[in-house]
């Protein structure tokens, strides 16, 4: 009896106006797996989209989304505001996106590196790209390549997704003025090769 | 049309919502969120009875402490250590409770982490020489100005010169890491001394200059904090010139540069001057499994499986960790021919959860083991998962030959 009264409540909860992240933050600290899941599909699609853009690899994206859905689960007690839930998992992604930077640098090392660069910038390229800039994209692409992890993941949230630097800062877990240098000192070296538009706001 | 990309370049990529790649990663997600659940109830009832039983030996076990109950190294005279100051050229020095000496000229040094394991300072100013009594369980560690100097037991000097770092290594080896050091980390060994400099010299190298250490003066009063009144500044021999000739020059290659040059012998002949055990406690687990690939590659198997061991043993919870489990299972099967131990090793990679574009070699290499060590329903097993998976993939006719499959 008492199971099936707690069962209808996290149902009406779910089903009610009551499913703000916040609420299903709270059913999912209490071992509702229902509510986990529902979490993380609302932001699945547009992380995975996300990481593939920032790595050029579509199955090691979903690695990194599934590792960090893990992580997310198990450190969930520690998010203060549940209703920044959205912003919080997006740093834990981009937290492992930078874990797995280092882990490929280390397979290429020992020749283990297997990744197919299946999802590149220019293999992204919307149909309505002209040929010249589908050439930018694949210097583009060079270019990132070259650079060290924390510049690439700051650079490519800043110019390839448009995100707030104040919101980069917090994805990388450092401060405004790192996250402004990274963007900076990587800005310097894609401009040497890439033919961008000025102006970020 | 234009040719510059718009910001954000996001602008001209097309959408990649993929619904079944999400449903793939939450379907992946929740299996592994099971079983880690289950995991996590045995894990607990062993961890337990675990730590109980390292209770009991180390109440029956323990020798006389020499440190507080926090681990923490104390002087001699068993006070605290938090800083040396020497204001003038006259040292300050200490004797601590493992007999280690630390002595200062004209600068200060703070203590910044003191543990039963670690025993890390920062010279802010002046000259710091280090007697770290060999054998000890602390890593010992100095920076200074974005240099930093790590040890087990050895004698070296670290010095903030005008516009450079100095270290010079009289006994044993040290290991000098930073930004600015050439190549990221160098180790330095009795005899050599490295200047780091401090401005912005992108386009110099940085010589390391291999001439014996001149030795150092002995201190004539060795109270502890108390300032002596000899100077005991380094002096150098008369034989050994004062600049540098970049004849006698001999750059220090780190064996971790020889690696990613493909020189893994000279890398493996490195380490092994060092001692190898020694050098191992000092490495992370991404370096255990860049010196596992040395080994191999410089014909140590055995050497290899010591080290690929310990990344599982002691960092089981590194990202690279799969990886080391990995490597063990191959260099089992395909160097050392022991089938049985591969199974292990490559069963535990899968458990532990590889990425997904080694999981196809993994699987393979796994009908393999099993095929190999007489385990022909295992292998058959195996072979079936791994067609299951990957139905075109790579390694499919292999598979089906191992796996008995037509």
């Amino acid at each position: 009896m008492f199971l099936t009264l707690v069962r209808t409540d996290a149902v009406a909860l779910m089903q009610g106006t009551q499913n703000s992240d916040g609420a299903l933050v709270e059913l999912a600290l209490s071992g509702d797996i229902t509510a986990a899941n529902t979490l993380f599909r609302r932001y699945a699609g547009p992380l995975l989209g996300l990481v593939k853009r920032m790595i050029g690899r579509s199955q090691d994206a979903e690695d990194i989304l599934q590792e960090a859905f893990t992580r997310a689960l198990e450190d969930l007690s520690s998010l203060r505001d549940r209703n920044a839930f959205g912003s919080w998992l997006r740093a834990v992604v981009v937290h492992q996106t930078h874990r797995y930077f280092r882990r490929r640098k280390l397979l290429r090392f020992i020749g283990l590196d297997r990744g197919i660069d299946n999802a590149t910038l220019v293999s992204l390229a919307d149909s309505g790209c002209s040929p010249e800039q589908r050439a930018e994209l694949a210097a583009l692409d060079r270019v990132l390549a070259d650079l060290p992890a924390e510049q690439r993941i700051a650079w490519c949230l800043r110019y390839i997704e448009g995100e707030q630097l104040e919101d980069i800062a917090t994805a990388c877990g450092c401060s405004l003025a790192t996250a402004k240098r990274r963007i900076s000192v990587a800005h310097t070296r894609v401009l040497q090769y890439v033919n961008i538009e000025e102006g970020v706001r | 049309m234009t040719s510059n990309l718009p910001i954000p370049v996001r602008k001209v990529l097309r959408d990649q919502s993929d619904d079944l790649a999400v449903e793939r990663v939450l379907k992946r997600w929740n299996a592994t969120h099971r079983s880690a659940n289950k995991r996590t109830r045995a894990n607990v009832t062993v961890g337990i009875f675990a730590a109980a039983i390292a209770i009991a030996l180390v109440i029956t076990l323990r020798k006389p402490a020499v440190q507080t109950s926090s681990g923490s190294l104390l002087r001699e005279d068993g006070s605290a250590i938090v800083q040396l100051n020497s204001p003038s050229e006259n040292a300050v020095q200490v004797t601590l409770q493992d007999r280690s000496q630390v002595r200062v000229y004209h600068g200060r040094l703070l203590v910044t982490t003191n543990s039963s394991s670690v025993f890390a300072t920062k010279l802010e100013q002046g000259r710091a020489y280090f007697h770290v009594i060999p054998g000890g369980l602390r890593r010992w560690s100095v920076l200074c100005e974005g240099v930093l100097v790590e040890v087990t037991g050895t004698i070296f000097e670290v010095e903030r010169e005008a516009h450079s770092v100095r270290v010079s290594v009289e006994r044993g080896s040290v290991r000098v890491s930073g930004a600015r050091v050439p190549h990221s980390f160098q180790m330095l060994h009795s005899g050599q001394t490295l200047r780091v400099a401090l401005e912005d010299t992108s386009n110099s190298i940085n010589p390391v200059v291999s001439v014996p250490s001149p030795t150092l003066t002995p201190v004539v009063s060795t109270t502890n904090n108390t300032s002596v009144t000899h100077s005991t500044r380094l002096r150098t021999s008369p034989s050994i010139p004062s600049r540098v000739n970049s004849q006698q020059s001999v750059p220090v290659v780190s064996w971790h540069e020889l690696a990613r040059r493909g020189e893994f012998t000279q890398a493996y002949a490195q380490v092994e001057s060092l001692g190898i055990s020694r050098t191992e406690s000092t490495l992370s687990a991404e370096e255990l499994l860049v010196f596992a690939d040395v080994a191999r590659s410089s014909g140590h198997p055995n050497e290899a499986v010591h080290s690929l061991e310990r990344v599982l043993r002691e960092h089981r919870n590194d990202p690279v960790a799969p990886l080391a489990a990995f490597a063990l299972g191959r260099l089992q099967l395909e160097t050392l021919g022991n089938p049985t131990r591969a199974v292990s090793a490559l069963s535990l990679a899968l458990s532990m959860g590889v990425a997904s574009s080694l999981e196809q070699d993994v699987r393979a290499r796994l009908v393999e083991a099993y095929a190999r060590s007489g385990d022909s329903a295992h292998a058959t097993e195996a072979a079936q998962e791994y067609l299951r998976r990957f139905p075109n993939g790579r390694r499919a006719a292999t598979v089906r030959r191992f796996g008995n499959i037509p």
